[in-house]
């Protein structure tokens, strides 16, 4: 327990040295050491090895790096489901629509009711100039409440009329992301079972080597392991399976990538409420700025050599 | 076990420089000279516009600036800084531009008429194109990893040819450290995942190793994004047409004609480099016209060029004996 606080203490300690990749790498070869380690006892005292859970944790191990980033993308779906008024959520809302309506009933029968009342008892204990202020305050007050309410019920309405709020450009947009990521997750599937299956064939091929021949120590175990895996992963990723697997899957992210930002900033730029630039907005600003900061290392390049040939004359003048 | 990693304080930058010029995003470097009376012709070395300058002087051990400025070197150094999405407007001829303000500077302040153009990687390809446009002001030209001809079978170049790069700056604005990091590992993702934490952990009580690793890990994930514009640029018209060794290349109008590269040249290729392996180098050594030429190798990578003691103890001897008898 001691032990392992401080192994705890000590790897904050080396988080905040290393850099955050480093600290992942060195922290997941912990990990593939002890599985091999694991796999390395069993093999000294049956002088065999099996394919068990300790080769699925390794692959794990390897590959959390380098899937991490893509299932991030992947979770991108959930975007959607925030963006896109689902029909059940629609559904809901045209509900709580009947649900207010039938409550703006009572609201205003109890306003009605409230009314009479306050005018009856108005009659009894208010002089007549009172009367007429209060009485007109109220009718206002009540006036002005009812249509911030009726304003804030029709917002209900909005949700199920999306497709009309939005702008074409931002619909086109939308449609090709969703086409995008769909397109990004069949080819990241396909890529990480190209990539489980060369795993998988490699420790095949490292159990048919270690069970036919003899591993003196846990270093050749492995570095033999390793250079099997390493072996088999060079041609796979030079493999025109892959390539086209990896082309797919970048493309597609990438494009998911552009067009769900080109959706976001149609919705901004078509806002007049909307405070901010958009990321496209800026772009254009900076390649303006980048063409005129050209002209003006030009016209200054330009302007010293008129200087020097300004001085070359004055040279021979003074000569 | 950790306890190894805890205790080393990575600070690149073993040499002291000044800031000469800044211009928004790069800027010019001058190291401070270790020698009073220093050689006639200035050196500027132009970095890549991936990853940092200071692999050159990464620490005191395996610094090429050092030794450099050791042998009487005057050493400036280009850095192409960190892009923002502000910059994803610029070009390749920006960064050309560039190397000329700086070659024109430094011609001013030290009074010559001519410098030693020192490119790596990418910052190699740039001094190429740089020293085919303005021979004249490159005394000698040493290119180190130089990828010029860009259609070899390396898994990056395989995955740069199967890239549609308006797409990524489409989406991203620029291609981003984050992007690139991973690129490169997944491009040998065992080796450079697994094999090498694994050795770390087979050798984490060896100081020297520990030291060395950790300097190597910040590098390497010390990594700026590459500008929007001059990643199409980079990938279509050098990794997909091959632009460059086919005379094809041109920078604002003008062409660029590896022909005119007459002045002494020395190349420094790594034998197992898979980023830039030979391939890339060796067409342009046969090509250029320079009668003074060089080649030298050493069996390391990409980066074991600069930083293993093996090249520092073979190739960096030669190779700056080759600059300073050509300095003088």
């Amino acid at each position: 327990m001691i032990e392992r606080v401080a192994f705890e203490e000590e790897i904050i300690e080396v988080f905040k040295k290393l850099p955050k990749e480093s600290f992942e790498l060195l922290l997941r070869n912990i990990s593939i050491r002890e599985h091999l380690e694991n796999l390395w006892k069993k093999y000294e005292i049956t002088g065999k090895v099996k394919k068990d859970e300790e080769f699925s944790k390794i692959f794990d191990e390897i590959f959390r790096f380098f899937f991490r980033p893509l299932e991030i993308f992947l979770a991108g779906e959930q975007y959607f489901k925030y963006i896109l008024p689902k029909p059940d959520v629609i559904r809901l809302f045209e509900s709580q629509r009947e649900l207010f309506e039938a409550y703006e009933d009572f609201i205003l029968s109890l306003i009605s009711h409230m009314r009479i009342t306050s005018e009856i008892l108005m009659g009894f204990t208010f002089t007549e100039t009172a009367k007429s202020l209060t009485e007109s305050f109220v009718k206002k007050w009540w006036d002005f409440a009812r249509r911030s309410y009726k304003i804030e019920l029709d917002s209900y309405r909005i949700a199920s009329e999306y497709p009309f709020i939005i702008s074409k450009e931002a619909s086109n947009d939308l449609f090709k992301a969703a086409e995008h990521w769909s397109e990004f997750r069949d080819a990241f599937f396909e890529f990480k079972e190209i990539i489980t299956n060369t795993y998988d064939q490699s420790v095949e091929e490292f159990i048919d080597f270690a069970n036919s021949n003899k591993i003196e120590s846990f270093q050749d175990f492995s570095a033999k392991f390793a250079g099997i895996v390493a072996k088999n992963f060079d041609t796979l990723i030079k493999s025109e399976e892959y390539l086209k697997a990896q082309r797919k899957m970048l493309d597609n992210l990438m494009d998911y990538t552009y067009h769900t930002r080109k959706y976001f900033e149609s919705i901004l730029e078509s806002s007049p409420l909307n405070p901010f630039a958009t990321i496209s907005q800026m772009d254009e600003a900076y390649k303006r700025i980048m063409d005129l900061k050209r002209k003006v290392k030009e016209l200054e390049k330009k302007v010293k050599e008129l200087e020097g040939k300004l001085e070359g004359v004055e040279n021979v003048r003074k000569s | 076990m950790l306890e190894s990693l805890r205790e080393i304080e990575v600070k690149p930058w073993s040499c002291e420089y000044e800031i000469v010029d800044e211009d928004w995003l790069f800027k010019l470097l001058h190291f401070k000279p270790k020698k009073k009376r220093l050689l006639k012709t200035p050196i500027l070395i132009a970095y890549a516009y991936i990853n940092r300058p200071y692999i050159l002087d990464l620490h005191e051990r395996v610094s090429v600036v050092r030794r450099m400025l050791e042998a009487g070197l005057d050493v400036w150094m280009i850095d192409w800084g960190y892009p923002k999405r502000a910059d994803r407007y610029y070009e390749i001829a920006d960064y050309v531009d560039y190397i000329d303000y700086c070659v024109e500077k430094v011609k001013e302040e030290r009074k010559v008429d001519s410098v030693t153009l020192h490119g790596y990687c990418l910052g190699a390809t740039l001094s190429v194109i740089y020293s085919s446009l303005y021979p004249k002001n490159v005394r000698n030209l040493v290119v180190q990893a130089p990828p010029i001809n860009f259609h070899t079978d390396n898994t990056l170049a395989v995955w740069a040819r199967n890239v549609t790069p308006e797409k990524v700056s489409r989406a991203l604005g620029n291609a981003s450290g984050d992007f690139l990091n991973i690129a490169f590992l997944l491009v040998d993702p065992i080796r450079l995942t697994v094999e090498k934490y694994q050795a770390l952990l087979d050798r984490i009580n060896d100081p020297k190793f520990v030291h060395d690793f950790l300097y190597m890990d910040h590098w390497i994930f010390d990594s700026p994004a590459i500008p929007g514009k001059v990643y199409e640029e980079y990938i279509t018209r050098w990794y997909h047409r091959n632009e460059l060794i086919r005379g094809e290349y041109e920078v604002r109008g003008r062409k660029v004609d590896l022909k005119n590269i007459t002045m002494p040249t020395l190349l420094l290729v790594a034998e197992k480099d898979h980023i830039t392996p030979p391939e890339c180098a060796k067409p342009f050594y046969e090509l250029i016209p320079s009668k003074d030429k060089l080649m030298l190798t050493v069996n390391k990578g990409h980066i074991g060029l600069t930083v293993s003691s093996a090249a520092h103890k073979t190739l960096w001897s030669e190779a700056i004996k080759w600059i300073v008898e050509r300095s003088k």
